[in-house]
């Protein structure tokens, strides 16, 4: 398992957040209102053209983290780095700034877009929102990011409804794609979509950090896609960091009990000797 | 096998509990037209089994569940086909009989626990007051299965939950209310629908687990409805796969899991990423994936209604329409490469 303190050794790190918690006060439960602390000291390194997966149960705290990287959420202590810059200390400009290339993908497309809005004109808010383009070019950009995540362009002017939900996800994709973000956060993106249309995405998404050196931090709870995608994964329980390694010490070796009872509870499909391909 | 050459059915064994055959739907759209969702699906369940039903959404699969036990949306319809359960044709019931069948000799169970769940109602409350509706024991009877039940479905502290609002219980905690409503009557099948979908891994296997030791416990016969494979291969007896409204192959979970027939079945099983490390970086080597999509249901191919997608197709899938024929060990394909 890799510690905090060798985490500090790697130079070429694009994304480096250290020491971040979070305290949210819950109601519900059989008790009085629980405060719990959904980051606990966590710590994640996010190397440019590589992949990052974030594992745990439910409560553990992948989506707090998730929304702390995206800078969706303010961490209450600790230092989010992205190129060297301290974020959480940094003036509104440059955290602006550095939102651009950070963008965040969720799991149900169908609520993170607008229905009311054609596909040209949800892949182009971005733009608009920056305030650069003219309209005209935001249609002639949003159109370019749609063919890179294989939308055609007689579809630009669909509403949500009128795609299905693998094409609903490559628009939310094409979205955060088009501010030319380094880091792509991808919040159990995969996990309301059909197997097929499933990897499909994730063929894209191979695609998109091959051609753009694009970084993700993947946050899922299906273990078989974490395996196939993910360079490095960080098992979280209850907002520490139990365990960090490669996948294939992650899998192939886990060290922490945490990590072997998740990797347990995980049906693997089981295969013919001969190998389907 | 006769003309009505059932998926999943095997002749010649006792009778089943649930026979379903040749059921069909169709829903009307916002529009008025029709689209046949479901067609010709037959199959058998027999007591204490568990039957999978595997496939991609708009496949049919939860139709088929929902058709099974009359529970269709408005705008859905029964068009043909034949329920059996317990010998009475559930499709031929009065809504009244319909009702006493449906949570006492059979249940279903839903992916979202938190919407079958009354928020204004005490979660013990909600497991009596099926028993109060079906059996008509006193109130205190009621209760005291009810606290019975939750703590079959594994609540130690079955007071506490007793008394507790759904709002007040975790994803996995409201399942396993749910399932002590849906069993409280000791029905002889339940009927799952994607129940652990919403749940996280850990939960997951938890009420998977519970289900595969009640169902031991209560001789409980399973229809459970996913997609996903490696969860439904580890808990049923028999699968079938669903595509474009259609069975288009049943059999045992390793017979369809390990030598998949159709070529859907095949093809779909590919998609999901393998056991091991493909190598690190962008340069790991792609998915298979499936080309095109699934049909539109108001216009189903005039053959085989995978055959746009299909490697294996020949020239005569798009224009004949594939029966179910007799595959491997007692199970069924609908493909045309199996024809004589």
């Amino acid at each position: 398992m890799t510690t905090e303190a060798e985490l500090d050794d790697v130079s070429e790190s694009l994304l480096s957040a250290r020491g971040l918690r979070k305290r949210y006060t819950r109601r519900g439960g059989w008790s009085k209102p629980l405060a719990v602390q959904a980051l606990d000291g966590v710590a994640v390194e996010v190397v440019s053209g590589s992949t990052v997966a974030v594992v745990g149960e439910s409560g553990s705290g992948k989506s707090t983290l998730a929304r702390c990287l995206a800078l969706l959420e303010r961490p209450d202590s600790g230092s989010i780095r992205f190129r060297g810059d301290d974020l959480l200390a940094a003036n509104r400009r440059s955290v602006t700034a550095a939102r651009r290339r950070i963008q965040m993908i969720f799991q149900d497309p169908a609520s993170a877009l607008d229905p009311r809005w054609t596909a040209a004109e949800i892949v182009g808010e971005p733009l608009r929102i920056r305030g650069r383009e003219r309209a005209r070019e935001r249609r002639r950009q949003a159109l370019g990011a749609m063919e890179q995540v294989g939308l055609l362009a007689r579809w630009a002017d669909r509403r949500p409804r009128e795609l299905s939900g693998g094409q609903r996800q490559r628009l939310a994709i094409a979205r955060a794609l088009i501010l030319e973000p380094e880091i792509l956060i991808l919040d159990e993106a995969l996990s309301a979509l059909d197997l097929s249309v499933q990897a499909r995405i994730v063929n894209l998404l191979l695609d998109l950090q091959a051609s753009r050196d694009l970084a993700y931090v993947f946050i899922s709870h299906e273990l078989s896609m974490v395996r196939y995608l993910a360079d490095e994964v960080v098992v979280l329980q209850t907002g520490k960091v139990v365990e960090r390694d490669t996948v294939a010490g992650v899998f192939n070796e886990p060290r922490h009990p945490h990590t072997r009872e998740l990797l347990a509870a995980t049906p693997v499909l089981e295969r013919a000797a001969a190998g389907g391909g | 096998m006769s003309s009505h050459a059932a998926c999943g059915a095997r002749e010649g064994e006792p009778e089943a509990l649930l026979q379903v055959r040749d059921l069909a739907v169709h829903y009307v759209g916002a529009g008025g037209e029709e689209a046949a969702v479901l067609e010709e699906a037959s199959f058998d369940l027999a007591v204490g089994e568990t039957l999978g039903v595997l496939g991609e959404s708009g496949g049919g699969k939860s139709t088929l569940a929902l058709a099974v036990l009359g529970l269709l949306p408005p705008n859905g319809r029964v068009t043909a086909g034949r329920v059996s359960f317990h010998g009475r044709d559930l499709l031929r019931l009065s809504r009244r009989d319909l009702d006493q069948v449906r949570g006492d000799e059979a249940s279903m169970i839903f992916q979202e626990p938190g919407v079958s769940l009354n928020p204004c109602m005490r979660a013990g409350d909600q497991v009596a007051d099926v028993a109060r509706v079906h059996r008509r024991w006193p109130a205190k009877r009621c209760r005291e299965e009810a606290r019975a039940m939750l703590e079959l479905v594994g609540f130690d502290d079955s007071d506490g939950v007793f008394g507790a609002y759904p709002h007040q219980l975790s994803g996995g905690q409201k399942q396993r209310v749910v399932i002590a409503q849906a069993l409280v009557c000791r029905p002889a099948l339940l009927i799952a629908d994607e129940p652990t979908a919403s749940l996280d891994a850990t939960t997951q296997a938890e009420i998977v687990a519970l289900l595969r030791d009640l169902r031991q416990r209560l001789g409980l016969a399973m229809l459970f409805v996913s997609h996903d494979v490696a969860l439904l291969h580890s808990l049923v007896d028999r699968m079938i796969v669903m595509y474009a409204g259609q069975i288009v192959e049943s059999g045992s979970r390793d017979q369809v899991v390990l030598k998949p027939s159709h070529p859907y079945t095949r093809e779909l099983l590919r998609c999901v990423p393998g056991g091991a490390e493909k190598g690190v970086g962008p340069g790991r080597p792609r998915l298979p994936t499936i080309l095109g999509s699934p049909p539109d249901p108001a216009r189903w191919p005039p053959g085989c209604r995978f055959e746009p997608r299909c490697p294996d197709r020949l020239e005569s899938c798009g224009a004949r329409r594939p029966e179910p024929r007799p595959a491997g060990d007692a199970g069924t394909v609908r493909c045309l490469l199996y024809d004589d």
